[in-house]
């Protein structure tokens, strides 16, 4: 058997396995109309080009226009050096409607079966770390066959010592769900599983426990799903998505004491940060933030970004600049209730030209600290500081205001110590961050003691970063 | 230009003709079957492969004047719906796999129904990376170097991903067919 052979067979199996799934004949065609219909209508304009758009010299204009303007701030940037404070955007102060009656929450029934097999290896596909001993997965523990399903770990010794909590799902291989934790004892857990139904959506999963896993109470959201939990300042909050059937978008924050207790309804999410609905009914990218006191939620859709703070419980939100180019991708984190740290990717080739500001105000005005592959973007920009990221950032834990890791899609994590000026790449094995696809998310729970995670596995790093050692998930490192 | 609504008037002071649209329409056209059919080897589902599809075409004409004069547009477009197929396949509240859907899904019948069923599960076992080159590679027939163009790697980092894909592969379609 030559290593053509070989390929001629994979590629038939491929073919043979994979055809019966392709779309409906005539799906260029139908795809075609869709994009010709939403480029055609999709694209935002600025409302004093309007006047110039139905002539050639208007267009003119106002590139010349732009091109002076651009002109004149790139040349103040210049002056200033690369330490652009940006003022803030209009402040818009959103009220929000009273709080609901609380929410109610019931026991969740007991899963129905069992593990596959003795347990290998978890794939971790969420990790939450409140202490430095105390640590969540959620993931997929798989037997040494590869059959895997839905579960979720436990940890009180940072790690080196895993069990296996009962999950208030049915385990459901190929599914996997999101855990924040405030304790030992305290994590919720939300994601969507099938209904039991076959062809119907998948069914939200919100369920929350304060005795370490043993039990667990499902909190009926009336079939709407929750996209984020954050705990802070003594609470969790749940940010939802829209509710189904809803017009328009109606998703809202939902908050309970850490220890447990009520949920009560915070109020809706501002309208500002409420992306179009997808068909199953999540939010277009938008996501909360918490530090102490203050909140903040940052919608990357395309169209109309925005982050939006709140200081106060929910009850007044205010709107805050955004620094990044139109259209980027946006990964927000804090380290304290002043300190932010925001990461930009755009697309135009790869790497994604990509861009990392800060503010020391909690988001009023915003520095730049590097930027990369905008030198052939359009407007083109300098390359500022040293982020030789070979992938597209997508998630930070900020330590403090010199410290940070960056997680990236198809790129190894990266660690600045100069407030995101250099970065230079994690002592991560590349073989399972940059060349396995890139990592998944990191988190610290304090400056010493951090976790990162791809879909080859946990890593744990106890002396802030210097080393990182691969962290078995239950059963032998090395699946 | 600093500021979002300085950006948005930049991005939108680009002159957009219909001219634009028809010969980008043109320009993409040939390439829409492979894009389809990547999007169907990562996602595994048609409904959600036509989404990816013509979700990455938007995000391509939206950022088309970013392209690097260099760049082929195959494997820029075909990066961008690899990228899309990635972000459906892990978003943060909906990252579902599907095995069942995968498995009930294809109406396959015959000798190799069960075959194609092992087959698709084992496909998406696979990290997105390998997955994405094995997709790449051997069910759309591209070489090395296209392979490497889409990936954002170099040939040779493309060959040894290849390597450890295939075994993964095989080792995951050995464990059915152990049990048979």
């Amino acid at each position: 058997v030559t290593h053509d052979d070989e390929h001629r067979e994979l590629a038939r199996r491929l073919h043979s396995g994979i055809d019966p799934m392709l779309p409906a004949a005539g799906v260029e065609q139908r795809v075609t109309a869709a994009v010709r219909e939403r480029i055609g209508t999709h694209r935002p304009r600025a409302a004093w080009l309007r006047p110039f758009q139905s002539t050639l010299a208007g267009a003119l204009v106002a590139v010349a226009v732009v091109a002076l303007v651009g002109g004149a701030l790139g040349l103040t940037l210049a002056l200033r050096g690369h330490s652009v404070p940006i003022a803030p955007a209009r402040t818009a102060v959103i009220p929000v409607i009273p709080p609901a009656p609380p929410v109610t929450a019931t026991p969740a029934p007991s899963p129905t079966s069992s593990t596959p097999g003795t347990i290998a290896y978890v794939l971790p596909g969420s990790v939450s770390f409140p202490t430095a001993t105390d640590g969540w997965v959620a993931g997929q523990p798989c037997d040494a066959q590869g059959r895997c399903e839905t579960g979720i770990a436990r940890t009180t010794d940072g790690g080196n010592r895993w069990s296996l909590v009962a999950a208030p799902v049915n385990p459901l291989e190929g599914y996997a769900l999101q855990v924040t934790a405030a304790s030992s004892d305290d994590a919720w857990i939300w994601g969507t599983v099938p209904d039991g139904t076959p062809g119907t959506p998948e069914a939200p999963v919100f369920a929350a426990t304060h005795d370490a896993g043993r039990t667990w109470q499902q909190v009926n959201l009336g079939g709407t799903t929750v996209v984020d939990v954050q705990v802070a300042d003594g609470t969790a909050w749940a940010e939802t998505a829209c509710a189904p059937g809803t017009t328009p978008c109606a998703a809202r924050l939902l908050s309970q004491p850490e220890h447990g207790g009520a949920w009560t309804t915070i109020g809706p999410v501002p309208q500002a940060v409420q992306g179009p609905a997808f068909s199953n009914g999540a939010v277009a990218g938008p996501y909360l933030v918490r530090s102490g006191t203050r909140a903040w939620i940052i919608d990357g859709n395309e169209q109309k970004p925005a982050l939006m703070s709140t200081s106060d419980a929910g009850r007044v939100w205010t709107r805050l600049p955004l620094p990044c180019a139109y259209g980027a991708n946006m990964t927000l984190a804090a380290s304290s209730a002043s300190q932010l740290m925001l990461a930009c990717a755009n697309e135009g080739g790869w790497p994604a030209p990509q861009a990392v500001w800060t503010s020391r105000d909690g988001g009023a005005h915003w520095t730049l600290r590097s930027r990369n592959w905008y030198t052939d973007f359009r407007p083109p920009e300098p390359n500022v500081g040293s982020l030789d990221n070979e992938g597209a950032p997508i998630g930070l834990a900020v330590i403090d205001s010199d410290t940070a890791w960056m997680v990236n899609d198809r790129g190894d994590d990266m660690v600045t110590h100069d407030g995101g000026v250099r970065w230079s790449n994690a002592a991560l094995p590349m073989d399972y961050f940059g060349g396995g696809g890139g990592g998944e998310g990191v988190t610290f729970a304090d400056p010493l003691h951090g976790w990162t995670f791809s879909t080859a596995g946990l890593w744990v790093t106890i002396d802030g970063g210097a080393v990182w050692k691969r962290q078995s998930v239950i059963g032998p490192t090395g699946y | 230009v600093t500021s979002l609504p300085d950006r948005i008037r930049a991005v939108d002071a680009i002159p957009s003709r219909d001219a634009d649209a028809s010969e980008f329409e043109a320009e993409l056209a040939p390439l829409l079957g492979e894009a389809v059919r990547l999007a169907t080897g990562m996602l595994l589902n048609a409904v959600d492969a036509e989404d990816a599809v013509q979700e990455a075409c938007v995000r391509a004409w939206r950022h088309r004047a970013n392209r690097r004069p260099d760049s082929e547009l195959r494997p820029w477009l075909l990066g961008i719906v690899a990228n899309q197929c990635r972000d459906a396949m892990r978003g943060r509240w909906w990252r579902v796999i599907r095995v069942a859907d995968i498995a009930d899904a294809a109406p396959t019948t015959g000798d190799d129904a069960a075959g194609n069923i092992d087959l698709r599960q084992a496909v998406s076992r696979l990290a997105y990376r390998r997955r994405l080159v094995i997709v790449l590679r051997y069910y759309l027939d591209l070489p090395f170097d296209d392979v490497a163009a889409t990936m954002g790697c170099s040939v040779d980092a493309a060959k040894a991903l290849d390597q450890r894909a295939t075994a993964d592969l095989e080792r995951a379609l050995a464990i059915p067919e152990a049990m048979q």
